[in-house]
């Protein structure tokens, strides 16, 4: 895919995640779409393409997080390269691979942003934090998943593979 | 003899009928042929008199049609920019009810000066991680912002400035789990720090055993650390946890700032934090 369409699109997505996501909240939580979309673009695509993807939405959204720059984008970088190992699987094309993928990235990314916080000298409410956010969250972006991999199935199939280049 | 011209005969006859005819109309004596033709010439007359008014009348229908159609439409533009300009005056009532509130506040509260700065909540508005209470505002330093001031509402202490931009700031909320504050209970003056949680509820800890904390008291900034001003209202104590093995005292504040809910935000720009590490050598 097209290097220029691939900003625009996550640009978009960063957006939407900052404005709204915030009015779409259920049980508190709003579900990580930036992260949904690189995983799945990472099973479909490989660490490869993923891992671009993981560097331009996690620098988008460091921008306009409050988390120190580059946590996004590391933990990110991180989860493609290991959702993209899924694009060897035979089981790419069902459904329950983008499920399992999402559970254990959305897990893994909850929890590296709580030690990062704890890291930083937060006290952090582990049962309070895992029952009221990382549970909801982890349940809302799997039952979003399927969503999202079908869309970008279909553009992975309409765009084709190509280099990226600059 | 010459032969008249067919048409002149014709012409003739007819005003002879004519005359024959009116003489004896007078009479009454034309009435039975009257009649006969009538009969005929009635029922063929009803029904092309009705099928002409039909016709008439679905031609009237069309333009009717027509001229409702134009007038609904013009009905509904009139409708569509009433909606808009109902909408409109309602979220010009809505920030009017906003900034009067605040007004109010910074009467009440004459010792600082304030800047309204305007949530970009619909355009870059908040954090994106569910970990994180951030909120970007639509002033930096073009406006005066600096790091570290504090920003409220009319309801209480909303956070303080952590990024400047020249157009834009990052607000760091109370309720972020980075997030400290000095504070105070307004009944027994018991002093504590309230954080944030992971999840957007704020906890009240370091609280002296001994001193009375009450559920339902006010929480207030105290000003110890120098980073907020005093006597800011951050919330209210939901419940205390206190153990007499435990040193310190915790206390459950609901905040009194609806941070899902923020449009517009003060500033206080006269208020910087205090800056302790110029003091060390």
């Amino acid at each position: 895919m097209n290097i220029y369409a691939t900003i625009l699109l996550l640009i978009a997505t960063v957006i939407i995640q900052t404005t709204a996501m915030p009015h779409l909240t259920i049980m508190g939580v709003k579900p990580d779409l930036v992260l949904l979309m690189v995983i799945s673009w990472s099973l479909l695509r490989g660490a490869q393409e993923g891992v671009i993807w993981a560097l331009i939405g996690g620098m988008g959204l460091d921008l306009l997080s409050g988390a120190p720059f580059g946590t996004s984008t590391v933990a990110l970088v991180a989860l493609s390269l290991l959702a993209g190992m899924g694009e060897l699987s035979v089981f790419r094309t069902h459904i329950t691979l983008p499920l399992i993928a999402t559970l254990i990235a959305t897990l893994a990314y909850d929890l590296f942003f709580l030690l990062l916080l704890h890291m930083q000298g937060c006290s952090i409410a582990w049962t309070d934090s895992l029952n009221k956010v990382v549970l909801p969250s982890t349940l809302f972006n799997v039952l979003l998943a399927p969503f999202v991999y079908k869309a970008l199935y279909w553009l992975h199939r309409k765009t084709g593979r190509e280099e990226i280049a600059w | 003899m010459k032969r008249l011209p067919t048409r002149s005969t014709v012409l003739i006859i007819l005003v002879l009928l004519s005359l024959v005819g009116l003489t004896l109309d007078q009479n009454e004596d034309l009435l039975p042929i009257e009649d006969l033709a009538l009969r005929f010439v009635v029922p063929v007359q009803e029904k092309l008199t009705s099928l002409a008014s039909s016709i008439s009348d679905l031609t009237q229908a069309t333009q009717d049609i027509r001229e409702l159609h134009r007038r609904n439409e013009e009905l509904q533009g009139l409708a569509d920019s009433l909606m808009i300009e109902n909408v409109r005056l309602k979220e010009i009532e809505s920030e009017n009810e906003t900034l009067r509130r605040l007004l109010g506040f910074t009467q009440a509260n004459p010792t600082h000066s304030y800047k309204a700065a305007e949530v970009k909540g619909r355009v870059i508005g908040r954090a994106p991680s569910n970990f994180l209470s951030y909120l970007i505002i639509d002033s930096g330093s073009q406006q005066g912002i600096e790091k570290g001031m504090p920003v409220v509402t009319e309801r209480g202490l909303v956070g303080r400035i952590t990024d400047v931009g020249s157009n834009w700031a990052k607000v760091m909320l109370i309720i972020d789990p980075s997030s400290s504050v000095n504070a105070l209970i307004q009944t027994s003056r018991a002093t504590g720090v309230v954080e944030g949680q992971v999840g957007g509820s704020l906890v009240m800890k370091y609280i002296p055993q001994g001193e009375t904390v009450n559920v339902n008291d006010i929480v207030l900034t105290s000003g110890l650390g120098g980073n907020f001003p005093q006597k800011l209202i951050i919330g209210q104590v939901t419940a205390v946890h206190q153990r007499d093995i435990e040193m310190f005292q915790q206390a459950d504040i609901r905040p009194t700032v609806d941070f899902n809910n923020l449009e517009i935000v003060l500033v206080i720009t006269n208020f910087l934090p205090d800056d302790f590490e110029r003091l060390v050598p």
